[in-house]
């Protein structure tokens, strides 16, 4: 219990003291997300309602291009989060050694690390889904409940991108750490 | 600088694979949202066209029907005055009249649509005022009621406010407005003709509403009288048309702020990929400050940026646009090139742009000392 306390302060801290300097990640984790959210809340919506508009046909190949933009928007929001979130993990290789030299186990770093990246995937998420739930929002209010049907299911699309985001920091974390233990065992083995 | 910022790209060429990778991808994301947008705006277009080709559309300013938001009906038109209901039914006929109603709103004005189901087609509909208290009908000389046209003079007195009704003809989407308000209805001494103008599509306004006596409220209402057909051969109800109205408006407006969104989504995955390198090559940055070069700095930053997307925007725009061909049903390979080509010829400057401006602000915002030190 002390060990898992004293992992969620340390991330907790590591966490708020580079906000400003992770901006840039956070931006992208929360474009990423309402890239995705935006498309399938789009695809709800020609779903629920392009056949009523443009045909039953017509609206399957709506429905179908639509979701394939959400899989590149998943694709891209996979990559780019991956290449930010490893890129992060490299700025701080000299304090993942440090860590490894301190005798803090392989398991414990990843553990610290894993926490410390969901708080910059949840952080970007919670930026990205509330931005387009208060413009789906205001949109619904505008449209008279064109969209509510869709906002129903907003709830679900928001946690999926959260999985996404929670998996996409999920892969560096752990080639990082692994490569550090790796690394760390090597130097070891030198002396 | 070229051959040093083609270096650097070499150095680092498999995070510069995967980072191309997924711009190119977000590009063609792009592209394809756009060829979405544009495609499902022409087709719902050309349905609502359709649908209510040649309808004639009156438009109603403040202070706008009383209408009963639970049950979207106009409020009280079961008590309207018995001599009215006894003036519609001689003038109708002998039928009556039954007003299928519902309100929606769009571009911020509240819309009413109704429509008379009178068991004849072809024939216009009437304008509905709102009163305080009640619904009055009125009807001026030019409006038909059943098979006649008819003078309706006696009610024009004690009206609440002021009720101004124009024809409007649908054009290809939008409402074109007519050149002239053709009655005036209210307690003013004459009907007079006032001109309205509309701007893109459904605001509405008084170009002279002081004349009126005192300006109209804000709160603008636009009414859509369409002619609910009554033909065994048109499949359309005033259901289907009320429907494809309001979501030919909304679709539209939706789908056109998703290609913006994406678009950018697409700027910003580009800003926050230069952003992140500038703070990985801190050691670099920090030797160029320590030269005095931080000015070539930033147009280093620029070239490697523009030679990023000239490589990978143009293989996006083709995913995109191949993808929109394949996809969508009536999206040919012209119009797919040519929103490739225009889409590529606005993205790549201003990315390029706001990404080495955002990557050199933030080496410039340092201290040359944090710099050496590598706080960048």
């Amino acid at each position: 219990m002390f060990l898992v306390n004293s992992v969620f302060i340390y991330a907790a801290r590591a966490v708020a003291r580079r906000v400003t300097l992770n901006s840039p990640v956070y931006a992208s984790i929360a474009a990423a997300t309402a890239l995705l959210v935006v498309v399938l809340t789009l695809n709800s919506a020609i779903e629920a309602q392009g056949a009523t508009l443009l045909g039953a046909a017509a609206a399957r190949d709506f429905a179908s291009a639509t979701r394939l933009l959400a899989l590149m928007g998943v694709f891209v929001g996979l990559l780019h989060i991956q290449l930010l979130i490893g890129r992060l993990m490299k700025d701080r290789i000299g304090e993942l050694r440090l860590l490894v030299s301190i005798a803090a186990t392989p398991s414990v770093v990843f553990f610290v690390l894993m926490v410390e990246n969901l708080m910059h995937a949840s952080i970007g998420w919670a930026i990205g889904t509330l931005g387009v739930l208060l413009v789906l929002v205001s949109l619904t209010a505008t449209m008279n409940n064109v969209m509510l049907p869709t906002i129903a299911s907003l709830c679900g699309i928001s946690f999926g991108a959260l999985g996404i985001a929670v998996f996409s920091v999920a892969i560096p974390t752990i080639v990082s750490i692994w490569g550090v233990s790796l690394e760390s065992r090597l130097m070891i083995d030198r002396i | 600088m070229l051959q040093y910022a083609l270096l650097t790209i070499y150095r680092s060429r498999l995070r510069v694979l995967l980072t191309s990778a997924g711009l190119g991808i977000a590009f063609g994301a792009v592209v394809f949202a756009y060829a979405i947008a544009a495609e499902i705006q022409s087709l719902s277009g050309v349905a609502l066209d359709y649908v209510i080709r040649g309808s004639t559309i009156w438009v109603a300013p403040s202070p706008g029907p009383n209408v009963d938001p639970e049950s979207q009906a106009l409020a009280q038109h079961e008590t309207l005055p018995p001599d009215i209901v006894e003036a519609l039914v001689t003038r109708s006929q002998g039928r009556l009249w039954r007003l299928t109603v519902g309100i929606v709103e769009v571009a911020g004005h509240r819309v009413v649509l109704y429509s008379d189901d009178r068991e004849q087609r072809g024939k216009n509909g009437v304008a509905i005022s709102p009163a305080l208290t009640s619904i009055l009908l009125r009807q001026t000389s030019q409006i038909n009621v059943g098979n006649q046209s008819v003078r309706v003079d006696e009610t024009r007195e004690g009206l609440p406010g002021f009720s101004i009704v124009a024809p409007y003809q649908l054009g290809t989407n939008l409402l074109q407005s007519a050149t002239k308000v053709t009655w005036l209805l209210g307690n003013v001494p004459e009907p007079k003709q006032w001109a309205f103008e509309t701007r893109k599509s459904f605001p509405v306004a008084v170009t002279d509403s002081a004349a009126l006596g005192e300006p109209p409220s804000n709160e603008k209402t636009v009414i859509y009288l369409l002619q609910g057909s009554l033909s065994r051969f048109d499949p359309f109800t005033f259901g289907t048309k009320f429907s494809a109205f309001m979501l030919h408006t909304s679709m539209s407006t939706i789908f056109g702020w998703t290609a913006r969104a994406v678009f950018l989504f697409g700027v910003i995955l580009v800003v926050t990929s230069m952003s992140i390198s500038v703070r990985e090559r801190r050691a670099e940055v920090a030797v160029f400050s320590a030269l005095g070069l931080l000015p070539e700095m930033t147009l280093l930053l620029f070239i490697e940026t523009l030679l990023l997307l000239i490589l990978v925007i143009p293989i996006g725009a083709c995913v995109g646009a191949v993808m929109a061909v394949a996809y969508l049903p009536k999206y040919d390979v012209g119009s797919s090139l040519v929103a490739s080509l225009a889409l590529t010829v606005f993205f790549l400057p201003v990315t390029s742009i706001i990404a080495a401006l955002w990557a050199g602000q933030t080496i410039a915002g340092r201290k040359d000392v944090d710099l050496i030190r590598g706080g960048v």
